[in-house]
């Protein structure tokens, strides 16, 4: 298995392409549960890359969802487990160069132990042993920071560093939300409906990002400094008021005529929509202070005190700016009561920055939006929020897990376009999960196709559809009811179905799990377990008697 | 609807449900198989006292007549005469109030905080036997009962511990003697005004026994319930997503998951406030406390008939609004039922 | 031509086609029977409560001592042969649970104890299950004005704590099991016909339901063979628990004196018994409540078990 994955994805040619984000190999995930042992992925690879949409195509049971679960360790672990496999997150491609290398030579003692491929990335680590203490000593030994460098690269390499699957708990809740999101099916109930949409994509800022949250909170303190010295209160008119005001000549809090920007602003904003009377500025009900200008809009208890508060603060946070493990910080932080209040600052930031998210996805009114609960959204409304939330921390890699299939069309079109969108600004890579044929061809660049736990052919967009090599996904496509084009004479045809069922993953058959099914099933499909491999360039199946080139199937 | 709003409407829907208790003892005043008046003012009254007491009592009115005047009284506090002790029964209800008062608190207050946590501990951890543990004990909990667990306590606590000379605990009512004077009737929070450490200390033992005898089926009901909750929500999707996120554990499990599942735990609580309501009357009884639920115990030996119905409605009162509290924390906690979501 | 010859009997003819016909069915109990098993605690329970009723019938074989029943005021009641002379004896071969204030033999009126718990459980489980259900079926399916009467009324008698409900009914009607009895179904029939209207309303408005009804299913027959059937499960569980928790209240009742007259042996009168010889005599409360617990305990290991296995969701 491990020359073929090699040769996949070398023949995917990795230098002239973007880098992978994702690359998956030999993954193995099995469910035991007490009818027995299902398997449920067994054995897949995969290769995604910066900038490209690769979607994975199945039926229910194809193994899909757990694969992509498996990818960040999701997979509920008393009955399932990942038995085997690798998964690379982010490797720069110096070092997986470099792993190859060292991959070579440990295939080589793998051999000579009789075995054919590789578990996982601790058995490589293992056998690798002797290099990788030399390289550690080469670390500790190196003489510039280039000699250095160029030893961590060759360490990480040889010890599979970039492997989701031998990280700490600790290190994948860092790439969780992080540098791999994940969007999953239904928006209705995989939100928390007790907490406020803005709360929750503060959440993942708050997690990944609060280095950067801090730093907005401190000027957000300085530019409520600032503001204070001018006035002390200002007032939320309506946008209606505000245009009624300055129109007038009255400019409200004598704001000077010359800011004009923010007066055409207001002209487009609707009439009830509340603004900040200093700055004009859009400031909603769920901001105490102006979140442009910095000035309070509401009745302050503390007012007197308000400056000193505030410059305490702003200690406080150069404090947790500097050292993440303060002990003041961690002590104040023990303290649940206190703790909500310290920290109140960086969910404002949070949310502040939950708001700018949610316009990003194209929600409208997004700062109403982020003040409510989940349940007073609609469906597509959820996505979005939910999309919003996953890319709040910029990831790499977006895994979507069939996100569009309990919406409505017009609104599925919308979030698909959406996520392009995404993916040009920030050359994200995507994973797409889903059975909807349709999707996959107008969204993905590249395609695998599942079955039963195996991806049986993987290409591009256009040779899956049109150079159709697996017996499979040729019944796929011609399973399509089709509607327009054809019409009169496709009222002729009998609707196509692939004979059989899904196989059931506690006993699945033996050899090609699709066989009792292929209508071109020779005998060795029985037998042997066709492998993953290149049929034409980088369009790959895995069939011992796959479809000819511009010839009927079988 | 504001928050506000919601209690209102709730404490205006309580009304026709009091209406309706008030029904309900007003009724068992009239099951009652014997001449009240001859009951209260015993066999070897003269007739024609009774008969005074009849008219004083409006007892041959017509039934709808009856039933106002009793709403009147009621409605001016009044709740009659107490047959055991000859004085008003509010008289000897607000007496005893404190002492039943204090007792229920401490009892809650120790089981409602160890049932949740200890429910939280057993969904979530892995180690079945734990688990097991902790449903066993919930389920013992409730077939124990509470008048036996107060002797059984007593008992150990006394032959048992005296034993190795342990039999530290005291057995009986709120102090060994009477405390010179009380602010509140909380014996503990007295103490604490009159910044009188040792009794506070001995109140604090006089409490141990018996609000661990009344607390702890509700422990058991507690867990139990905070347990189904968690083991339900976590199986959420929404805890997918917030490990998806990289929650820590922790949070998902006490901050997540554990909002979502104070519905039910909260709706128990209610119940159990009713049940160690009732409780009480057995508790106090074996530990000679001397609260209300002592009081109802000699009112039902003795047939003290006004006052056992007394009892019942003050009874309901707290009950219910234990119950309208419970509502207004779910309101306040599921922003659904406030604002009126799907 | 050579045939194989079967030879069935009329008998196995029939079972046979039984057998196929209610294949799914069968095959539905063989796996409730497999996770009844499956569930260490509910066996335990079956178990705990199998003994109970064993030793409530068997209580005339097992015990050392029988009572004598005497007619008064219309009111049979129980009268046990004293032995002053062997008072206050602490638990012994001779006596399992030692001997009371009069010489009577404890274990035989726990014994005999058994039998007065599962009568009066019976007698109030089942009538309150029946009427609250009956009245929950009613106000769930009738809705409007009839479903708001009929749950105000729940609401009010809910509104009580059971207990205190009971013993001032109890109070007022004068001490008998009787009374006890009747007191507790008043007490008990609400919660069934809360559940029973929240499972109906649920019920209600499934689709299997309407399907039904547009074949022009009459009122009655929804509810019974298609609603009923459906919520049944909440009852069955809810009952089972009941029966202990009825049994542990009436005790409750017997210890406060509201019961049964002193001298019977009922086990909360034997407990408030034990309270006034408290330290003399340890084992005479500590046994009857132990007989309590295990009774109950056991019905609720049985309700608990009973809920695992009828909950859908957490059928495979």
């Amino acid at each position: 298995m491990a020359s073929a994955t090699s040769s996949t994805h070398a023949s995917a040619g990795d230098s002239t392409e973007s880098p992978a984000v994702l690359r998956v190999e030999g993954l193995r995930t099995y469910f035991h549960t007490y009818e027995g042992v299902v398997k449920a992925v067994e054995g897949i690879d995969l290769v995604v890359r910066a900038g490209e949409t690769v979607g994975l195509v199945g039926e229910t049971g194809s193994g899909k969802s757990v694969t992509a679960l498996s990818i960040l360790r999701l997979v509920p672990t008393p009955p399932g487990k990942i038995e085997a496999g690798r998964v690379f997150v982010n490797e720069p491609p110096e070092v997986h160069e470099l792993r190859r290398e060292y991959e070579a030579i440990a295939f080589e003692r793998l051999r000579k132990r009789g075995k054919e491929s590789f578990t996982s990335s601790a058995e490589v680590k293992e056998l690798l042993g002797p290099e990788i203490e030399d390289l550690r000593m080469q670390v500790v030994n190196a003489t510039s920071e280039t000699k250095k460098a160029q030893a961590n690269r060759r360490l990480a390499a040889a010890t599979s560093a970039y492997d989701v699957l031998m990280k700490s708990e600790e290190e994948v809740r860092e790439i969780r939300g992080n540098a791999v999101a994940m969007i999953f099916q239904e928006p209705m109930t995989a939100l928390n409906p007790v907490f406020t949409v803005g709360t929750q994509i503060a959440e993942t800022l708050i997690l990944h990002k609060k280095d950067d949250l801090i730093r907005g909170v401190l000027q957000t303190i300085d530019r409520q400094l600032q503001a204070r010295g001018k006035r002390r209160r200002a007032r939320r008119l309506s946008a209606q008021e505000a245009r009624e005001q300055v129109s007038h000549g009255r400019s409200p809090e004598n704001l000077p005529r010359s800011e004009r920007a923010g007066f055409d602003a207001l002209q487009s904003m609707r009439p009830d929509q509340e603004v900040c009377s200093a700055c004009l500025a859009p400031a909603g009900s769920i901001w105490a202070w102006c979140p442009s200008c910095g000035t309070r809009l509401e009745f302050d208890l503390l007012s007197p005190l308000r400056s000193r508060l505030m410059r305490l603060e702003r200690r406080l946070y150069e404090r947790m700016l500097a050292n993440p493990a303060d002990e003041l910080v961690d002590f104040l932080d023990s303290v649940r009561i206190v703790r909500r209040l310290v920290r109140s600052r960086l969910w404002d930031e949070g949310v502040r920055l939950a708001v700018e998210r949610l316009s990003d996805v194209k929600i409208s009114e997004p700062e109403r939006i982020a003040g409510q609960y989940p349940f007073e959204l609609s469906g597509g409304m959820r996505q979005r929020a939910m999309i919003a939330m996953m890319m709040a921390c910029s990831p790499n890699l977006l895994i979507a897990d069939e996100p569009t299939t309990a919406l409505d069309v017009t609104v599925e079109a919308q979030i698909l376009k959406l996520m392009k969108e995404l993916q040009t600004r920030t050359n994200m890579a995507i994973l797409l999960i889903t059975h909807d044929l349709g999707v996959v061809a107008e969204v993905c660049d590249r395609v695998g196709v599942m079955y039963a736990g195996n991806v049986v052919e993987f290409g591009t967009a256009d040779e899956i559809f049109h150079r159709t090599l697996h017996p499979y996904t040729d019944g796929l496509m011609r399973s399509i009811p089709r509607f327009l084009g054809q019409v009169a004479a496709d009222r002729k045809r009998e609707l196509y179905i692939i004979r059989g069922t899904v196989p059931n993953l506690l006993h699945p058959p033996s050899g090609c799990r699709f066989h009792p099914r292929c209508p071109r099933a020779l005998d060795i499909c029985a037998t042997v377990v066709p492998p993953l491999e290149p049929m034409e360039g980088g369009h790959l199946a895995a069939c011992h008697n796959p479809i000819p080139r511009g010839g009927t199937p079988g | 609807m504001k928050l506000w709003e919601y209690v209102v409407r709730r404490l205006l829907a309580l009304i026709p449900v009091l209406v309706g208790v008030t029904l309900i003892t007003f009724i068992l005043w009239k099951a009652i198989p014997v001449d009240p008046a001859r009951a209260f003012l015993g066999p070897k009254a003269p007739q024609s006292l009774v008969d005074q007491y009849h008219r004083l009592w409006h007892l041959d009115d017509p039934l709808p007549n009856q039933y106002l005047y009793y709403m009147g009284n009621l409605l001016r506090g009044d709740l009659g005469v107490s047959f055991v002790y000859k004085i008003p029964v509010t008289d000897v209800l607000f007496a005893r109030i404190p002492a039943t008062l204090e007792l229920t608190l401490y009892a809650m207050a120790f089981a409602i905080p160890v049932g949740i946590y200890l429910g939280i501990r057993s969904a979530t951890s892995r180690n079945r036997w734990t688990d097991h543990a902790a449903r066993f004990v919930a389920i013992l909990g409730v077939a124990i009962p509470v008048y036996w667990l107060g002797i059984m306590l007593k008992i150990f606590f006394h032959e048992g511990l005296a034993t190795i000379h342990l039999d530290v605990l005291p057995l009986d009512g709120r102090l060994d003697s009477a405390p010179t004077s009380t602010i509140t009737g909380f014996y503990t929070l007295d103490a604490i005004l009159h910044l009188d450490p040792g009794t506070f200390v001995a109140a604090l033992a006089h409490l141990i026994l018996p609000a661990f005898a009344l607390g702890f089926a509700q422990l058991a009901i507690i867990l139990r319930i905070t347990r189904s909750g968690m083991l339900e929500v976590l199986g959420q999707d929404y805890v997918r997503t917030a490990r998806a996120k990289g929650v820590p554990e922790k949070d998902v499990v006490f901050t997540h998951a554990f909002r979502n599942a104070t519905s039910a735990t909260l709706t128990v609580s209610g119940l159990t406030v009713g049940s160690a309501l009732a409780g009480d009357v057995y508790v106090e009884t074996i530990f000679r406390w001397n609260g209300i639920g002592q009081y109802f115990f000699q009112a039902a030996s003795t047939g003290g008939f006004t006052d056992l119905l007394g009892y019942v409605l003050l009874i309901t009162v707290f009950y219910v609004a234990a119950n309208l509290i419970v509502d207004v924390l779910y309101a306040t906690l599921d922003p659904q039922v406030r604002l009126g979501g799907s | 031509m050579a045939r194989a010859v079967v030879v069935e009997t009329e008998t196995e003819n029939l079972v046979r086609r039984f057998l196929e016909e209610h294949a799914a069915r069968i095959a539905e109990l063989k796996y409730s029977l497999f996770l009844f098993r499956k569930n260490r605690l509910a066996v335990v329970g079956l178990v705990l409560l199998l003994t109970t009723v064993a030793l409530a019938f068997l209580a005339p074989f097992l015990a050392l001592q029988q009572p004598s029943y005497v007619l008064i005021n219309g009111e049979e009641q129980q009268r046990w042969a004293q032995d002053l002379g062997a008072t206050f004896l602490s638990p012994s071969s001779a006596h399992p649970f030692g001997t009371d204030n009069l010489g009577v033999d404890w274990y035989s009126k726990v014994l005999f104890g058994a039998g007065t718990a599962l009568q009066v459980g019976l007698l109030v489980v089942i009538p309150a299950s029946v009427l609250g259900s009956l009245l929950g079926l009613i106000a769930g399916y009738k809705g409007g004005l009839v479903e708001e009467i009929v749950m105000r009324i729940t609401d009010i008698f809910l509104s009580v704590p059971g207990l205190v409900l009971a013993i001032a009914i109890t109070a007022v009607l004068g001490r008998s099991i009787v009374h006890v009895v009747y007191a507790l179904i008043i007490t008990w029939w609400p919660w069934y016909t809360r559940i029973v209207r929240g499972q109906v309303l649920s019920i209600k408005e499934r689709q299997f339901v309407e399907s039904a009804r547009s074949i022009g299913a009459s009122p009655a027959r929804l509810m019974l063979r298609h609603i009923l059937p459906n919520s049944a499960s909440p009852i069955i569980v809810q009952g089972s628990m009941d029966f202990g928790y009825v049994i542990l209240t009436a005790a409750g009742l017997g210890f406060l004196g509201l019961g049964a007259p002193p001298g019977t042996a009922e086990w909360g009168v034997m407990i408030f018994e034990g309270l006034n010889y408290l330290f003399q005599a340890p084992w005479m409360a500590t046994f009857p409540g132990l007989a309590i617990v295990l009774a109950v305990l056991g019905f609720n290991l049985l309700g608990d078990g009973l809920r695992d296995i009828l909950d859908p969701r957490l059928r495979r």
